[in-house]
């Protein structure tokens, strides 16, 4: 019982490392219509909600579409797609990041925070999720993380993790050129460096190997972040037409819960991935320090200017 | 599959008469051309497959609708190419075919892939062929048909004059189309690229582009 229980919170804590770098990559890279190319109609479980899109009150870009703008992307351990719903599986965000997108450069960066970074309140950035009250939930998560980075939050996307492995399988898998050499036990990551076909089991080892790596949490967030990446590179290659376009963006919204947006803006944001460059999208981790209140990181000095290049028009340029 | 594929083929191919330096416009309505003492213009201009999924109930794309964004794209053919090339003058108002948030950057960088303006003045033949235009509906989560795409294969060519050679371009792209407050389907993105050469061009341009589309 034991066991069963270990390995499923084990499992639980694998698949929401991975979440976040995937939704992005099927939402706001949106390049979903090029698997429906691919591989043909994917046919997940019908009403399964693979993810959360939140337009937060703040977001305002009618008349000004090609500014740039921010979005949050979580990876949670919760079951439901309503965090407040499971309150027994709290489903903290241990995947954290931020892409700037700035549609007039066809640009965009990934800024990849570690989920022990300290929040305004002292509490680790993963944590603000989690509970019921006003000082929680995806609010609150955005606001935490928008205090830290200096960066407006404009929408949440929040993965639901139980289709996810059945979801990168559905779209025939990521092309990822992996860095190193892996050999981890734990996540099963078994990885020679180079380019690497991964299918959904193998993309969550990916992501969830830290035991192995030199930085542990640190690399395995920029590993996050490459995942993300090469699954915009991955679907952007199938080059998908228009009608591809709209009838995977009817697939996902088949399957994501929208709040404060719509299928039209769904529409919106698979077009603006298809405009970005994924060789000019760059994957950067924030660059943080022992804070000195227990395990919990800050920010560095480093991270100032870093913050302050990506906050003027949502990329990176000098760094 | 959701929704329920519609095929739909129309049939619209206006022949327009211009002489050189301004003159009469006129339809057929039935195909062909239409000739003139000084020169035939000739659009080509088709639906092809027409489909539709959707985010929640089935959705279908009517042939009103259809029919709409034909004379949409009609209506941007004549001002965005047949017009500044029969006059060598700019192009006219994009407005009433494109929408607000997507006319900046139509009448601003985008402006050279979407408009065949600052050319030559073509005073021989013009042919504008379409292919067969797909229109695929996207439908939301309520089954509301609230955008569609339009695949964009035009040829253009006009004959030669004197000893250049023919002018030809060829943009290819879609529009996504979203219909205004009025019911209007309009373009409010696209995806286009343009290829030009012949005519006083000394070499061939390509240029292509796409709305910045950030959802509103």
């Amino acid at each position: 019982m034991t066991s069963l229980t270990s390995a499923r919170t084990r499992r639980r804590t694998l698949v929401t490392v991975v979440l976040a770098p995937i939704a992005c990559g099927l939402l706001v890279a949106g390049t979903l219509a090029a698997a429906w190319v691919a591989i043909g109609s994917p046919t997940p479980a019908s009403g399964a909600v693979w993810f959360q899109v939140s337009k937060l009150a703040g977001a305002q870009y009618t008349g000004a579409p090609d500014q740039p703008f921010f979005a949050l992307v979580i990876g949670t351990g919760a079951r439901s797609d309503d965090p407040n719903e499971a309150h027994d599986d709290p489903g903290l965000a241990d995947a954290i990041h931020v892409i700037g997108i700035n549609p007039s450069l066809g640009s965009a960066t990934i800024l990849d925070i570690p989920r022990d970074t300290e929040g305004p309140t002292g509490a680790k950035l993963n944590s603000y999720i989690v509970g019921s009250d006003k000082n929680f939930g995806l609010r609150a998560e955005a606001d935490a993380v928008s205090a830290v980075t200096g960066l407006p939050i404009s929408y949440v996307i929040r993965a639901n993790f139980p289709n996810f492995v059945q979801m990168v399988d559905e779209i025939g898998g990521i092309d990822v050129e992996i860095p190193y050499d892996m050999a981890d036990e734990n996540s099963g990551a078994f990885f020679t460096a180079g380019p690497n076909h991964l299918t959904g089991d193998q993309a969550l080892a990916l992501s969830r190997n830290r035991y192995t790596l030199p930085r542990g949490d640190l690399d395995r967030t920029v590993n996050q972040g490459l995942v993300l990446l090469s699954a915009l590179k991955t679907l952007q290659a199938k080059q998908p037409g228009a009608g591809d376009t709209i009838r995977l963006v009817a697939t996902a919204g088949r399957h994501v819960k929208l709040d404060g947006l719509g299928v039209r803006d769904l529409l919106a944001l698979g077009q603006l991935a298809l405009s970005v460059d994924a060789n000019n999208v760059k994957n950067v981790l924030l660059p943080v320090a022992n804070s000195g209140n227990g395990s919990n990181l800050a920010k560095t000095a480093d991270a100032e200017s870093l913050l302050a290049d990506m906050a003027d028009d949502g990329v990176l340029q000098s760094h | 599959m959701i929704g329920a594929a519609v095929l739909v083929v129309i049939a619209v191919v206006v022949g327009v008469v211009l002489f050189a330096g301004g003159g009469d416009d006129s339809s057929d309505g039935g195909g062909g051309s239409t000739a003139t003492p000084g020169a035939d213009t000739n659009v080509t201009l088709e639906a092809g497959e027409v489909t539709a999924d959707s985010a929640g109930p089935p959705v279908t794309v009517s042939q009103d609708i259809a029919d709409g964004v034909i004379d949409t794209i009609g209506d941007y053919l004549q001002v965005a190419t047949v017009a500044p090339l029969r006059s060598g003058e700019p192009a006219g108002d994009l407005a009433p075919v494109v929408d607000g948030a997507a006319l900046a950057p139509v009448s601003g960088v985008d402006r050279p892939a979407l408009v065949d303006e600052g050319l030559p003045k073509v005073s021989t033949d013009l042919d504008v062929v379409a292919q067969p235009v797909a229109i695929t509906g996207l439908g939301d989560q309520e089954g509301n048909l609230v955008a569609l795409t339009a695949t964009i294969n035009v040829d253009i060519t006009a004959a030669a004059e004197g000893k250049a050679k023919p002018l030809h371009i060829v943009r290819t792209g879609y529009f996504v189309l979203s219909p205004d407050a009025a019911g209007a389907w309009k373009v409010s993105a696209y995806k286009m690229g343009v290829t030009r050469d012949g005519g006083t061009l000394d070499a061939t341009t390509t240029t292509a582009a796409a709305t910045p589309a950030a959802p509103k």
